[in-house]
């Protein structure tokens, strides 16, 4: 059998158990909105764990970062930087979001700001802003899922086609069983996804170079500039670095497929586990990683897409079932991020403008069928984009935390107490200041003073909405007292019991 | 508990709240220092000195910077661990 129909053979293999997981998690699915969106708050340690890290790592771990190490060289090693900063704000800021989303029954990121500010435009802005930054990350994905396809097939299916086919299957199970769907398939998709980058970079390893140790020697020795900052074409600036580290920290911290995980969690203490354990999943990836992009620039130097360097050194150097089983554990990290996303952004929808602005009062069925037309509608924005437009994964995923870390401000103001809290109208004019500065620092000027945009951006928004609060209305002394108390009395008063208690009264 | 639903706590009254940026206890003020200090090991400008001055070393046949930061990466996550156990 030739080796391509056994490589896409092992994907599509891969893709029938996502469905067939779809299929059933769709039978334990009732039509009742909080299990659809938020899988019924119930979500424990282990589920929430690999649904977390899967849907943060996606095709920007598996194929980007090989890419961005094979161009730049170890300066990327700083993504333990961001993963380790991720589980950090998850401990602290994620398990307020969580108390918070359980005391007042949030969803999505909106409510829980809308609530605090007593803002409809807080509502609205948000709820734009998240669901924009994150079509960028569904353009990431359907670009990997198309990339992984046509190289496995040998171009045999196009770029286009495999990534109309891997978008369909992840839109199809999505709407089939909602939020339980997409954990039951982050679990088998996060699994696969850690076995098949190691196996696949140590196998290469030792196929190519004898080893790691002398594949560290060979690049030492041929390439000495990938091993040094800021890295051969002088990437890794201070600026950037920093930018890289807060952008997609922060930044993916704040999109909704994350913040709504909060949400689900079935207790607080599992987000604190969450935020001190998954650093070691999230980080340890990007080892085998370096191994791969740095390897590759040896083997393989004059590569066109250096994303494509991960499938492009197994397809020519790795046995064919091996590159069918990485290759469909590189699909999952795609398809893992990109449900998510499209779950989050139909949640977003559906509840902060379709619920709120559009048709109020309806049978929770009506919503989950509105939901499931909005996931296509998504699917077709998603996959022209991926077609027509074309950027580094890594750059369109920072593009895309930069976007979203705007919204860092407003959330503190509701998740941290202090003496003088956030305004409606400093978030508004912060998040509208922080934009403006983004778009100049990055396509104007880009990353001016070899500063990141995402850093020019969050101080002007914070200096913007810091100042603009002093002088305008703050919420009401209830809401305040209600929220802010809230967080008081669950973090320094009477905890988890306290917060039960609460709901039972 | 108060009739809607909250602790009677001190702060009800006065709508003025400590900052919740400074911990309060003796564990958090130790799991703040440690994961900000190790933090800053790994930004610049200390990431860059270490590239120029010790770049060419190797440990265990891999660049020092490779190790340097991966061992700094883990010393943070022991943080966030000990946090987690003592229930910061």
């Amino acid at each position: 059998m030739e080796s391509w129909v056994v490589a896409t053979g092992l994907v599509l293999l891969y893709i029938l158990v996502t469905i067939v997981l779809g299929f059933l998690a769709n039978r334990a699915m009732s039509l009742d909105l909080e299990d659809f969106l938020l899988y019924g708050r119930k979500a424990g340690f282990v589920v929430l764990y690999l649904t977390v890290v899967a849907t943060y790592h996606s095709a920007f771990a598996f194929l980007g970062s090989g890419g961005f190490f094979y161009r730049h060289g170890i300066g990327f090693w700083e993504a333990g930087t961001w993963t380790v900063l991720t589980g950090a704000i998850t401990y602290t800021l994620g398990v307020r979001i969580w108390a918070l989303g359980k005391r007042f029954s949030y969803i999505t990121p909106a409510d829980m700001l809308a609530d605090f500010y007593e803002s409809e435009a807080v509502r609205v802005v948000v709820a734009l802003v998240s669901v924009f930054f994150t079509i960028l990350y569904i353009q990431v994905q359907a670009q990997g899922l198309g990339y992984i396809i046509s190289v496995a097939s040998g171009d045999r299916i196009s770029f286009e086609m495999g990534t109309l086919l891997l978008m369909i299957v992840a839109g199809g199970y999505l709407m089939a069983g909602g939020l339980r769907a997409v954990y039951w398939t982050d679990v088998v998709q996060g699994v696969w996804m850690y076995v098949a980058v190691w196996a696949g970079a140590l196998v290469l390893a030792h196929r190519l170079f004898g080893g790691p140790l002398a594949l560290w020697k060979r690049v030492a020795a041929e390439r000495p500039d990938l091993l040094s900052l800021p890295g051969p074409e002088g990437f890794f600036t201070p600026g950037m670095w920093i930018g890289m580290s807060v952008a997609l920290s922060f930044g993916i911290v704040l999109q909704p497929h994350i913040m709504i995980r909060y949400y689900t969690a079935v207790s607080g203490r599992t987000i604190k586990w969450l935020g001190a354990t998954t650093p070691i999943f999230l980080m340890t990836l990007y080892i085998p990683a370096a191994l791969v992009g740095l390897g590759g620039a040896i083997v393989l130097p004059d590569l066109a897409i250096p994303d494509q360097i991960f499938p492009e050194l197994l397809v020519r150097y790795a046995p064919a079932w091996l590159t069918g089983l990485i290759l469909a554990g590189a699909t999952a990290a795609a398809m893992s991020t990109l449900d998510s996303i499209l779950h989050a952004n139909m949640t977003v929808l559906t509840r902060d403008v379709y619920q709120r602005y559009i048709a109020r009062d309806r049978e929770p069925a009506h919503y989950v069928w509105v939901g499931r037309g909005i996931v296509l509608g998504l699917l077709v924005i998603g996959y022209i984009l991926s077609v027509r437009t074309f950027g580094f994964l890594v750059t369109l995923v920072t593009l895309s935390g930069a976007g979203a870390l705007q919204l860092l401000p407003g959330t503190l103001g509701v998740c941290y107490p202090t003496r003088r809290p956030f305004t409606r109208s400093g978030v508004l004019a912060g998040i509208g200041v922080g934009l403006a500065v983004l778009y100049v620092t990055l396509v104007t000027v880009p990353h001016a003073l070899g500063i990141h945009g995402a850093i020019w951006s969050i101080a002007a928004n914070f200096t913007t909405c810091i100042t603009v609060s002093a002088f305008t209305k703050a919420p009401s002394d209830e809401t305040i007292a209600r929220i802010h108390g809230a967080v008081e009395d669950y973090v320094y008063g009477s905890g988890e019991e306290g917060l039960e208690e609460a709901l039972r009264s | 508990m108060g009739a809607d639903g909250f602790a009677d706590v001190p702060w009800r009254s006065q709508l003025s709240f400590r900052s919740h940026y400074l911990p309060r206890s003796r564990s958090g003020w130790i799991a703040v220092l440690s994961f900000v200090g190790l933090m800053a090991l790994v930004q610049p400008p200390i990431v860059f000195w270490v590239d120029t001055h010790v770049g060419s070393v190797w440990v265990l046949g891999m660049p020092f910077l490779y190790i340097y930061l991966g061992t700094v990466y883990f010393a943070l996550i022991g943080v966030l661990v000990w946090a987690a156990r003592r229930a910061v």
